[in-house]
């Protein structure tokens, strides 16, 4: 049996850790197995965090560190299909393109930048939050952003090239 | 155009339409691996198992296969059991397709900021066959693996469209690229079709009908989107009337139901206090369940008139903290399962008010769907870990009243 303040906790971080897991995993099946595979580590340690006072701040930097360190996220199926390349013909769908060119562009990542990406803008942790948080330097965290956003905006920019040609021809 | 740190900080913070595990089922979870990480370590079985994978390692790759436990490069294997679709085409004739699968992981993590290694997931189907109400099975050879990706429809974890009836008296197996092949003999020959499997028109929705019949609904019910690929439950279930029923998408407590075949879809509110609908079942289409909550606790709502109007049912007793999915049965009972650390499957009978634990179900069921007449529970989640799988589903030929547990996967 579960201790019961374990329970209480997962109950009222559950939302919070399942935020986090689907940012990382962008699948809702992997993120309950991500969450899962986190909380079954902080049961073990439990009678030890909660003395410590932070659960939640224990679980993120599991969730975290399970994810960065090679996580089996392909154990039930593959995590991810590939997403069709067909873009929508109409320009009313740009917002809804841009955010499909994003999430498959964080597909793409690699998982430390992705990572990197997670907590500095769903959490807004600054660099050395991040650093201490998953145990680099500060200057490699700055180089992980900054290379995760760059492979962003390349990976957004042809899109808008692909779009204004398409547009281009029906016009 | 904005900038890729809004748009970024935009796309995170948004919610997604998926349905995580609830607060109850993650429990569950939690507690179900650390009971099996304890007695598989106070059995002292730690040095079986690694005897074990290696043998089993072997079996599952073959012998031109290179043995993932014997070569020093690679991890501790992993192995899940995963169950395709059990079909009775009556109440004595039965067909599961379920899968053995090994995953081996490198033993080394990769570089911090390098790509995800491949992983070397590695399946074998098995179908497996009664002619005695699933009392006995035999295995019968498969032309081929289901897909489980890229098929043209959605591909449902435990009650999957790879495996269907294609027309009556023929079984149809889905493959990888829309190949299909069918049998009429219950699966000891198989033929390919020559044409690719349907897929149905652009945008519909593939469903199972009745009779496990194929059945391709116009448009997705509002608010619902194609998944990315494959989904944890049923996402429609169909009525003998020909409706089709499935709760809301959104945060509001609502059900939504088509009559024409998902040519238009209505949303009818479950109304009262209930803050979330969780699942809806229904066997004609008029006496529909609904499990509800209101705030932290399990409802369970009924309608009588197709779902116009909604009311509690009336001093219900016995109902589980959390229930996640509902069956009704052709007797008119409800069969639910429970999502909690106890897990279970509960019942219902029509017209009276005590929810009841069925003791003979197993442990740990999906939502039960039925097949020819049979009741068929598959896991609530898929088993990894350990060479020597449990098993994995369990049919009843009476109403949920005895079950029977189908051999398990095997390499």
């Amino acid at each position: 049996m579960l201790d019961p303040g374990f329970a209480q906790f997962v109950g009222e971080s559950l939302p919070r850790l399942n935020g986090y897991a689907y940012a990382l995993t962008g699948n809702t099946h992997a993120a309950d197995d991500l969450v899962q595979d986190t909380l079954v580590k902080l049961a073990g340690a439990w009678r030890r965090v909660r003395h410590d006072g932070n659960p939640l701040g224990y679980a993120r930097a599991v969730m975290f560190r399970t994810y960065v360190s090679g996580w089996r996220i392909l154990r039930r199926r593959p995590a991810l299909e590939e997403y069709r390349d067909t873009p929508a013909p109409e320009d009313r769908y740009a917002a809804v393109e841009a955010r499909d060119a994003l999430r498959r562009g964080l597909t793409r990542l690699p998982r430390l930048q992705r990572a990197v990406l997670v907590l500095g803008y769903l959490d807004d942790m600054t660099d050395e939050e991040i650093a201490a948080l998953l145990d680099r330097r500060p200057a490699t965290i700055r180089s992980l952003r900054f290379r995760g956003l760059q492979a962003l905006r390349e990976h957004l920019s042809p899109r808008d090239q692909q779009d204004q040609t398409a547009h281009d021809e029906r016009r | 155009m904005k900038r890729v740190e809004d748009l970024l900080r935009e796309e995170l913070r948004r919610r997604d339409p998926g349905v995580p595990a609830s607060r109850e089922e993650m429990l569950a979870r939690v507690a179900r691996v650390r009971r099996r990480r304890r007695s598989a370590a106070t059995a002292g079985l730690a040095t079986v198992v690694v005897g074990a994978v290696a043998a089993v390692t072997v079996g599952l790759h073959g012998s031109a296969g290179q043995s993932a436990a014997g070569d020093g490069d690679t991890g501790t294997p992993q192995y899940t059991g995963e169950l395709t679709n059990a079909i009775f085409t009556d109440a004595r004739h039965g067909y599961v397709l379920q899968e053995y699968c090994g995953l081996i992981w490198p033993a080394q993590d990769p570089p911090p900021d390098g790509p995800t290694p491949d992983v070397h997931r590695q399946c074998r189907p098995q179908l497996l066959v009664t002619a005695d109400g699933g009392h006995n099975w035999q295995e019968r050879a498969l032309p081929g693996d289901p897909a489980i990706k890229d098929a043209g429809v959605e591909i449902v974890q435990f009650h999957s469209l790879m495996f269907w009836v294609d027309r009556p008296g023929t079984l149809a197996l889905g493959g990888w690229d829309r190949r299909y092949w069918t049998t009429t003999n219950g699966g000891q020959t198989w033929h390919e079709s020559s044409t690719p499997r349907d897929v149905g028109p652009t945008g519909s929705l593939a469903v199972f009908g009745p009779g496990d019949r194929l059945t391709f609904l116009a448009t997705y019910p509002p608010g619902h989107i194609p998944s990315d690929g494959w989904s944890k439950d049923n996402p429609v279930f169909a009525a003998s009337d020909g409706s089709f029923w499935v709760t809301c998408a959104t945060t509001s407590p609502c059900v939504q139901v088509t009559r024409d075949q998902g040519q238009t879809w209505r949303t009818q509110p479950l109304g009262g206090s209930v803050t979330a609908a969780e699942w809806v079942a229904t066997a004609n289409g008029q006496t529909v369940y609904a499990g509800a909550r209101d705030g932290s606790e399990a409802r369970l709502l009924r309608s009588t008139d197709g779902g116009e109007t909604w009311a509690p049912v009336p001093d219900v007793t016995g109902l589980p903290e959390h229930t996640a999915g509902g069956t009704v049965l052709p007797n008119g009972d409800l069969v639910m399962i429970a999502a909690t650390e106890a897990g279970g499957m509960y019942r219902l009978e029509a017209g009276t008010a005590t929810v009841e634990k069925v003791a003979t179900a197993p442990a740990h069921p999906s939502t039960p769907y039925l097949t020819g007449g049979v009741l068929v529970a598959g896991p609530m989640w898929a088993e990894s870990g350990q060479p020597d799988l449990e098993s994995l589903v369990s049919v009843s030929p009476d109403n949920g009243s005895t079950w029977l547990a189908v051999p398990a996967p095997t390499p």
